[in-house]
């Protein structure tokens, strides 16, 4: 991962600058434009190990972007009242305000030193757009034993979002 | 907390595989040994329970985060009110809406999904409006508006068609395949309707043509011309992905060229291609590429067979086993019926419109909609080329019976030379064997009328071709006249001139010219094509001769007579016109020749189409002018497109091409995109080189844009290489003070001022004072001289001489360039730097307070 994720960060941050910069709705999709975009430059029809070699990559530097933009963006608002927003009703990571990305990363950093495998799941499905299917390939494991994999990480951030939420709340 | 996460999870999701209630929490009880884990895992339950939609959506599909504000009952942009929703695409959302203004009718309203840039798409839509309103074509439905609605989001406005997809359409009536053919001509011909305006559709699909019936007659209409690019579907676009493996927009339904990833060279024969992804599904049942495969398989998988996949023949995929008998029994025929009478000439129609590679495509959708009706008519198709040996491979194919009981036939058709007559002679032996042998009797007579109208219809085209003849023998007598005319003025004018008792034995050609031109008006009186054609030339002459002027007059001369003589929508008068507009934009009179360019731009396209010759003359100019005003936003896509239309049409090697691969790097130049100008500057003149000769004035043209862009890339000392022999030979051609060559000295002297201080300080003097020689002061080329001098002066240490010739330069620019353009913005901004530098700080924060913010 190391030799090309420079290359991908680089290419990702070029392109991504200008239009994640303007704050504009529906990031992720952006961003997952970018990512196939980026995919298809850099690596074109090349093998399978490729393929999971750049995902991998894509997602990492997809992550730094938008997190290096979400910290921006925190800190234009910051001063306010930080409004909670409902985590049920956010489908995607593109819908998570800066601050709650944020917390999303830290979540998921905490998650991955408890279990490698399905932090990788989740960052490939949040930050490149892969599905869990896709996802199970490059990885891969079996498409049931993915779908419990998510099953089980989703609930586990879920859990510990709304936990510290209910805690700050409290204070 | 010393609870095994692995642990954890497995009880967690053995309690979820049982049900709620007893048996989940008979199975916790047992499970877990410690509360410690009975407690996380209970938590993790409940989190579970009550996770929602977290994160589960597509990661990136929109549809769920923007509720749509508009619905039934809402008015938009208050004339339109939404009644009923009609349909609902990857695009967007369609009402059927009544308009109360400027007339009370039913509209079909299209609001295109949020998250799109919608000044953008408005943008690129009021680009389009203008040819959009062009298209008047019974089987188009017209855009009637387009714009943004209060709530944000782009919406088309066009005339309702209530019908349906073509394809269910002939399904749920069981049309046959000929049936289904004569549905599909008028549709391409409305095709080729609007690629003679300009537009292109780019999204056709059996959604985009609707079929219904009027007066109990289908008529089919093609909807949402225009809609396309204004959304601006291209795969960088986040307008196509919405995830891995999803795409809004049909791959099924795209040109190869469509399926790039770079689609700057999208033109009229991707549609002629869709169309025939169009006939191959009413033929067939489905999409070359089926829908199934793009649900199933990766998207850039599905991308790479859009482009390099062969498609299986129509007849081919009937014949297959996986095609479902209902396709058949849709078109009234059985499988072996069906695949029979496809096989052949409709195979060969609809791989011609799905060639991967477009040149081998029909040119124009109106070809394809002629070979459709070849087809439907029996006559030999094109798509096949009708040579001799087709022909007879087609007649004898078809009267095998007949031709194998007189067996003499088919050696006499092969050697025969008269092929129509013998043909037609044979037609009718074959007719009567035919008649007896079998059930092909009908096709046969229709084979031999068909050979025996075509006689006829020679014969009718003998008598054409004789008026035709009588015609031009009248053209050219007047041409002969013409002729004369023209000599009696050039033996007076130029022949004559250096008779004694003319101009005398040492008159210069350009005295003789000067004299010559006063006579003009008089030599070709009542003859102002030949006038106009003689002026262009003289203009054209004192142009080149840096005498613009002059050279003005001349043009503006020509425009004017071939306008009276011909009116303004001729082509010839449109031409004049664009070299009017190009001398006003050398002359740097900007607001002469904006108008002009525009206007005759305008109408070249209508006339002439958006591939011709004169059109793309016309938009280069027009390109160029804007890219000259600093206009680089519009300058760019215009080169762009006008480039990819002549590599098309002329090749990449043809010197217009050049011209516009060279107009296109100076605007991404100007755009700050120096790498990409670089490489093409260098194509440019190394396929200059290779065609026209080192020496060529476009190929040392081509070296001195080479030469700027390596000063640019900081390889000033190459930059002079290049161009010092470029100064020399220009010197040699046109003078030490022709336009050309101080337009390369003008280099020189920036890629010195990096290098060389004091030689930049030497040679923009003497620049300087050639150009105000020869130019007004307020010339683009004097002031840029004066403003390169005076940094000459600066990077020479000579500051103080700087700043009173740069407060000149910005003063007068003033009078030339709009107030953003860049030659202002540049040169104050230098202001300001040398106020600063001469201890005059108020002054630069003066200049430095009108300056654009930078983004």
């Amino acid at each position: 991962m190391s030799a090309l994720l420079p290359l991908v960060y680089d290419e990702l941050r070029r392109v991504a600058a200008a239009q994640i910069g303007r704050e504009t709705v529906g990031q992720s999709l952006t961003a997952t434009a970018l990512v196939h975009e980026a995919y298809l430059r850099l690596v074109g029809d090349q093998t399978f190990q490729n393929r999971a070699h750049f995902f991998a990559s894509a997602a990492e530097a997809m992550r730094r972007v938008l997190v290096d933009a979400a910290r921006k963006r925190g800190r234009l608002k910051r001063g306010g009242d930080r409004q909670r927003i409902d985590l049920r009703h956010i489908p995607s990571v593109a819908d998570l305000p800066p601050d709650d990305l944020l917390d999303l990363d830290e979540a998921l950093t905490a998650f991955a030193t408890e279990d490698p495998t399905k932090s990788e799941l989740v960052r490939l499905r949040f930050f490149a757009g892969l599905s869990v299917e896709e996802a199970a390939d490059l990885l891969g494991v079996s498409r049931a034993t993915a779908e419990r994999h998510w099953t089980y990480a989703r609930t586990w951030l879920f859990d510990r979002l709304t936990t510290s939420e209910k805690k700050s709340a409290g204070e | 907390m010393a609870v095994d996460p692995k642990h954890v999870e497995s009880v967690f999701h053995a309690a979820l595989d049982r049900s709620p209630g007893r048996e989940r929490s008979g199975y916790l009880d047992a499970a877990c040994d410690t509360p410690e884990l009975r407690q996380r895992v209970d938590r993790l339950l409940a989190a579970h329970d009550d996770i929602g939609e977290f994160l589960d959506g597509d990661p990136a599909d929109t549809t769920r985060e923007y509720p749509a504000p508009e619905s039934v009952g809402s008015v938009v942009v208050g004339r339109f009110k939404l009644l009923e929703k009609i349909g609902e695409g990857g695009m967007g959302v369609v009402f059927m809406a009544e308009q109360s203004e400027p007339v009370r009718r039913l509209v079909a309203v299209k609001l295109i999904k949020p998250g799109m840039d919608s000044q953008q798409v408005l943008a690129r839509f009021e680009s389009e409006r203008q040819a959009l309103a062009l298209m008047d074509h019974p089987n188009i439905a017209k855009i009637l508006d387009g714009g943004v609605t209060e709530a944000g989001r782009p919406f088309f406005a066009m005339e309702l068609v209530k019908g349906m997809p073509i394809t269910q359409f002939c399904d749920e009536r069981k049309l046959s395949v000929r049936e289904r053919l004569r549905l599909m001509v008028p549709v391409c011909q409305a095709v080729q309707h609007a690629h003679m305006k300009g537009i292109i559709h780019r999204d056709l699909k059996p959604g985009n043509v609707l079929v219904a019936l009027y007066d109990g007659v289908p008529v089919p209409r093609v909807i949402d011309f225009g809609v396309s690019k204004a959304v601006g579907q291209r795969l960088t676009d986040r307008t196509l992905f919405t995830g891995f493996g999803t795409v809004v927009g049909t791959p099924e339904y795209m040109a190869p060229e469509q399926a790039e990833f770079n689609q700057l060279d999208i033109d009229t024969r991707a549609d002629v291609y869709t169309l025939g992804i169009l006939l191959y599904e009413l033929i067939t049942g489905s999409p070359p590429i089926d829908g199934e495969r793009v649900k199933k398989a990766a998207l850039l998988e599905v991308l790479r067979a859009v482009r390099e996949e062969e498609p299986p023949k129509p007849s081919t995929r009937l014949s297959s086993p996986a095609t479902p008998a209902s396709v058949a029994a849709n078109r009234r025929s059985r499988q072996d019926q069906l695949t029979k009478a496809v096989r052949g000439e409709l195979d060969w129609i609809v791989m011609k419109a799905l060639e991967k590679d477009r040149g081998r495509r029909y040119d124009t959708a109106g070809a394809l909609a002629d070979d459709l009706g070849r087809f439907l008519a029996a006559e030999p198709v094109l798509a096949h080329p009708p040579t001799l040996a087709y022909r007879v491979r087609k007649f004898v194919g078809r009267n095998r019976a007949a031709v194998a009981a007189a067996s003499g036939i088919a050696v006499a058709l092969v050697a025969g030379t008269g092929v129509s007559a013998t043909l037609a002679v044979r037609a009718t032996q074959a007719e009567q064997a035919a008649l007896q042998a079998s059930e092909r009797a009908t096709e046969d007579r229709e084979i031999s009328q068909r050979l025996a109208e075509g006689e006829r219809a020679a014969r009718e085209e003998e008598k054409t071709q004789k008026l035709a003849a009588q015609k031009s023998a009248e053209e050219a007598k007047s041409v002969e006249a013409d002729a004369k005319a023209m000599l009696a003025f050039f033996d007076k004018a130029i022949l004559g001139a250096p008779r004694p008792q003319q101009g005398g034995k040492d008159v210069t050609l350009r005295q003789s010219l000067d004299r010559a031109e006063a006579d003009i008006a008089k030599a070709f009186a009542g003859r102002p094509h030949v006038e106009a054609a003689i002026r262009e030339r003289y203009g054209e002459t004192y142009r080149q001769m840096g005498d613009l002027p002059a050279a003005r007059r001349q043009h503006e001369l020509a425009h004017s007579l071939r306008g009276k003589a011909l009116g303004p929508d001729d082509s010839s008068t449109l031409r004049s016109g664009n070299q009017l507009a190009a001398v006003y934009r050398q002359l740097g009179q900007y607001d002469l020749a904006r108008p002009l360019y525009e206007e005759n731009h305008k109408r070249t396209l209508a006339l002439q189409g958006p591939d011709h010759a004169d059109t793309l003359r016309a938009a280069n100019g027009l390109a160029l002018l804007r890219h000259e005003l600093g206009d680089n936003d519009q300058a760019v896509p215009m080169f762009e497109d006008t480039l990819a239309r002549r590599r098309k049409t002329l090749g990449a090697d043809n010197a217009d091409t050049l011209v516009s691969l060279n107009n296109l790097a100076l605007g991404y130049s100007a755009l700050g995109r120096h790498d990409d100008a670089a490489k093409m500057y260098e194509e440019v003149f190394e396929r200059r080189k290779t065609s026209m000769g080192a020496d060529n004035i476009n190929t040392l043209l081509a070296q001195t844009n080479l030469a700027m862009a390596y000063h640019r890339a900081d390889k000033s000392e190459r930059a002079i290489e290049l161009l010092t022999p470029v100064v020399a030979s220009f010197k040699k051609t046109y003078g030490d003070d022709g336009l050309h060559t101080l337009r390369a000295q003008n280099h020189l002297v920036v890629a010195f001022t990096k290098t060389d201080p004091p030689a930049a300080v030497k040679l923009g003097e003497e620049t300087l004072k050639l150009r105000k020689a020869k130019l007004p002061a307020e010339h683009p080329d004097t002031l840029t001289s004066q403003h390169n001098l005076a940094l000459a002066y600066r990077a020479a240490g000579q500051t103080v001489k700087a700043v009173p010739m740069l407060e000149e330069v910005a003063e007068r620019l003033k009078k030339v360039y709009p107030e953003d353009h860049p030659d202002r913005v540049q040169t104050l901004g230098w202001l300001a730097m040398v106020y600063r530098e001469t201890n005059q700080p108020e002054k630069a924060d003066a200049i430095e307070k009108q300056l654009p913010k930078k983004p």
